[in-house]
């Protein structure tokens, strides 16, 4: 099968395709065949990756136009897989060179610098969870919980911070200073955790102009998350509760 | 040749590895206002820890209230077939609690029993359920809340950058050597004192549960600068790996689905383990269990795959899909629908019992140089027990933590030595500019084959005596023509797996050289060609010695209230 594989120095400039000719069996997910590549082919070929299986997030990338973990894609499955993601400049150009039916297309996610070939500069993503101070504060006693107040938060849990649902939205695609959907599920986390205390600080953070204001609810996030977050709807409900609509959070 | 240019970065305390172990003590330290540096060889995050799945050992008696530190204790010591040092085992069930507690303290949200409390579950060789856990994700939610607790610190982050070398200057921990894999530039952290994390080392064996970057970076680095290792040759291997498909190999399988009451089944449909350990059935320990489903499938009782059968189809819906929810999700990604239909599984490398011998503060033998978690031997001794593993990164992250900072208070900044730094240099530049030799991915391709042939679940003399012979050699005749076809600095994998290779081909050595040296069978090491008169009980200490070469000696076992039967 043809795998194009966007190459790239970074800061040095253009991007440019490679083509590799690669035997595919059953099972074979793309981090596979990327590391048959590096193994057979060419050893500098750079992505990320690290649990290979869908646990760390590490290995989120753009491919055949849809931002996913490479772990968890299966080759055989591309061709059927569709997410009906809104479009934006990223997954609607396409290289000249490239069309379905020719093979598997990979290219780094969106939205954020690439440093080289299939590896971006996260730092913005991650940013955004300082600048928010999406983090608990030490209480004295440990705290108990029951299993529903649990319950309410279990989905935001299951966040591995792969940075899909920033590759994949529109807005993060224009405003380079909007927060991303990741950091707004952790803050309504936060918001929604019966043993936080000082809860309202991660609704505001939640609600600065660069947060869930800017959100258009597009779902782009809540389509391509690898996980169930669905940050989308964490979003609405971030938005409900700036405009003091009650909601099931609490 | 000349000096090859590099930064230096100076701080108080640095850790190197920046999983479980590396983040807690990391945070540890930076409380006692020092500058604290932590350095990663993935981005802040990503590290095995958060494949753990399981749990953490911690005998609260939220559920068994007969559960207390003695039982905790005993159930270790047993499980690790009596060679675990008894010392470091009290400080494990000792802390867990406390340990257990800050996570809480700082996020981490654990599955609740009906009354708020932390819930709790059995694992294997466990006289109480004793086991927390966060659904099947409990390494994942531990780790998520220390990059979080981390962020919020003053620690200083370098991640994607590469440990290489402890440097040591007369007799104390002085630094490392770094690359940073982003840019290709080399680095040397100088520090007042040193906390190795750097995990284990599955990925010198062809089928392993361990994250592709788990390759004993740090039992390589630590014997290279002249510190003790222990118990090198116990090597857990986990029963209940995925067999196919054959990318899938080896993921692990939780513990949590035996747990749970997941039942193994051979070809013929038999619930095997009733001829094995009919009292315990499948929640014997994990070297038992493994050895098990090796002996079905040998005898020809297993299933297509090479592997066996893991059910469970009698349990209750609303447990499979709540308590084992990245099972389901992971045998999905593989077509099987576990709700269904039965997991395949087979044994899988999973994790170091041994490494580098650390004292009760966490310190290795080198003055100033501290160690936490995997990368240590000695608190589990022949086989680690479920669960344990990361209450050991937050017992022992911590203790690490608290030890570095108050050495660092205590001593000022050690000198290094510029032609050591220049010599790591030179050597990791010459895999780059080498005209001609091999390619790591053919140097790893032989190196973890022989490891899975010759020393894995069934050992006996003659594999072992080959494993070492062939890997003094490939020391001597490979690695040191390791080559990178593309000399580019920058982010370049292929020279990163070459700097990895050295690494593996050192700790394949020491678990190599140490289980041909035990003739008996014991613990996690399991000889079909046992010699009876050897008892095993004795720990194995590696170390460098002054020609170079290495050097293995048997030592006493430290016992503190359980003596073996």
């Amino acid at each position: 099968m043809r795998f194009l594989i966007a190459r790239s120095h970074g800061r040095a400039g253009e991007t440019h395709y490679d083509t590799f000719e690669v035997e595919v069996k059953k099972g074979d997910t793309v981090l596979d065949v990327l590391f048959r590549i590096q193994d057979e082919h060419d050893p500098s070929l750079a992505f990320r990756y690290s649990c290979r299986g869908a646990v760390c997030g590490s290995c989120a990338m753009l491919i055949n136009k849809q931002p996913q973990l490479a772990c968890r894609t299966q080759v055989m499955g591309l061709g059927e897989k569709d997410m009906h993601l809104r479009p934006f400049p990223a997954i609607e150009t396409v290289p000249p060179e490239w069309s379905p039916a020719q093979g598997v297309l990979v290219e780094p996610l969106p939205n954020l610098p690439v440093l080289k070939d299939l590896v971006v500069d996260m730092r913005p993503f991650f940013r955004a969870l300082r600048d928010m101070e999406l983090w608990a504060a030490p209480a004295q006693e440990p705290r108990t919980q029951g299993p529903e107040g649990r319950a309410r938060i279990q989905r935001y849990l299951d966040c591995i911070m792969c940075a899909i649902c920033y590759g994949s939205c529109p807005v993060n695609a224009e405003h380079s200073d909007y927060v991303g959907p990741a950091a707004l599920a952790k803050a309504l986390r936060f918001y929604a955790d019966s043993r936080v205390t000082d809860r309202q600080r991660f609704l505001d953070a939640a609600l600065a102009p660069n947060a869930a204001p800017m959100c258009e609810l597009i779902m782009n996030c809540v389509r391509a998350c690898p996980k169930g977050v669905a940050p989308g709807g964490a979003i609405r409900q971030l938005k409900a509760l700036g405009h003091g609509h009650a909601t099931d959070t609490q | 040749m000349s000096q090859l240019p590099y930064k230096t970065i100076l701080c108080d305390v640095l850790v190197v590895g920046a999983g479980g172990a590396g983040c807690r003590a990391a945070i540890e330290a930076a409380k006692h206002n020092l500058d604290v540096v932590i350095i990663s060889k993935e981005l802040l995050g990503k590290a095995h820890t958060s494949m753990a799945e399981g749990g953490y050992n911690v005998s609260l008696g939220n559920v068994d209230p007969l559960d207390d530190v003695e039982t905790h204790f005993k159930d270790t010591v047993v499980g690790g077939a009596y060679l675990n040092n008894q010392e470091l085992v009290e400080i494990l069930v000792t802390d867990a609690a406390e340990r257990i507690f800050d996570l809480e303290e700082v996020g981490a949200v654990f599955d609740r029993t009906p009354e708020g409390k932390i819930a709790q579950r059995p694992f294997g060789k466990q006289s109480w359920r004793r086991t927390a856990y966060a659904s099947d994700r409990t390494g994942s939610e531990i780790m998520v809340t220390l990059t979080e607790a981390i962020r919020k610190s003053s620690v200083r982050v370098f991640d994607e950058v590469f440990a290489t070398k402890i440097l040591v200057h007369d007799g104390r921990a002085a630094g490392v050597c770094a690359v940073d894999l982003k840019y290709g530039d080399y680095l040397v952290f100088r520090a007042k004192a040193v906390v190795m994390a750097t995990g284990g080392a599955g990925r010198i064996f062809k089928v392993t549960s361990n994250a592709q970057l788990d390759v004993g970076d740090g039992y390589a680095m630590a014997y290279e600068a002249g510190a003790a290792l222990i118990d090198m040759e116990m090597i857990q291997f986990h029963p209940t790996g995925m067999v196919r498909p054959e990318s899938a190999r080896g993921r692990l399988v939780t513990e949590a689905v035996r747990g749970e009451g997941g039942i193994l089944l051979n070809n013929r449909g038999e619930r095997f383990m009733a001829r094995y350990y009919p009292q315990v059935m499948e929640l014997a320990g994990r070297d038992q269990v493994a050895r098990s489903i090796m002996t079905e499938v040998l005898e020809g009782r297993g299933s297509p795959d090479g592997g066996v059968y893991l059910s469970i189809a009698h349990l209750p819906r609303s447990v499979i899909e709540f308590r084992l929810e990245s099972m389901i999700e992971q045998f999905a990604d593989a077509g099987v629908d576990i709700r269904n239909e039965p997991m395949q599984v087979s044994p899988t490398a999973h994790h170091f019992m041994g490494g580098i011998l650390i004292d009760t503060d966490a310190q290795s033998t080198i003055p100033g140089l501290f160690a936490a978690g995997e990368c240590t031997g000695g608190v589990h001794g022949g086989n680690r027990l479920g669960g344990n593993a990361l209450a050991d990164t937050q017992v022992f992250g911590a203790l690490a933590g608290k030890n570095a900072a108050e050495f660092a208070k205590e001593h000022g900044l050690p000198p290094v030595d510029r032609d050591e730094i220049r010599d790591e240099f030179v050597r990791l530049e010459a895999m780059l500019l080498r005209e001609s030799g091999i390619s790591p991915a053919d140097a790893r391709e032989e190196l973890t084959t022989l490891m899975w042939n010759d020393v894995q679940i069934f050992r006996n003399e003659e594999g072992l005596s080959r494993a070492v012979k062939e890997l003094r050699r490939i020391e001597k005749e490979v690695v040191p023509n390791i080559k990178v076809d593309i000399q580019v600095k920058r982010f370049n994998p292929g020279w990163h797996q070459a700097i990895e290779f050295g690494h593996m081909v050192i700790t394949a050595r020491m678990v190599a050289e140490a289980a041909l040296m035990r003739k008996g069978s014991r613990g996690a090491h399991f000889r079909t060609d046992a010699d009876p008169n050897d008892d095993g009980l004795y720990n194995i200490v590696i170390r460098k010695g002054d020609d170079g070469e290495m050097v293995l000696e048997k030592r006493d076992l430290v016992i503190t209230k359980i003596p073996p039967p």
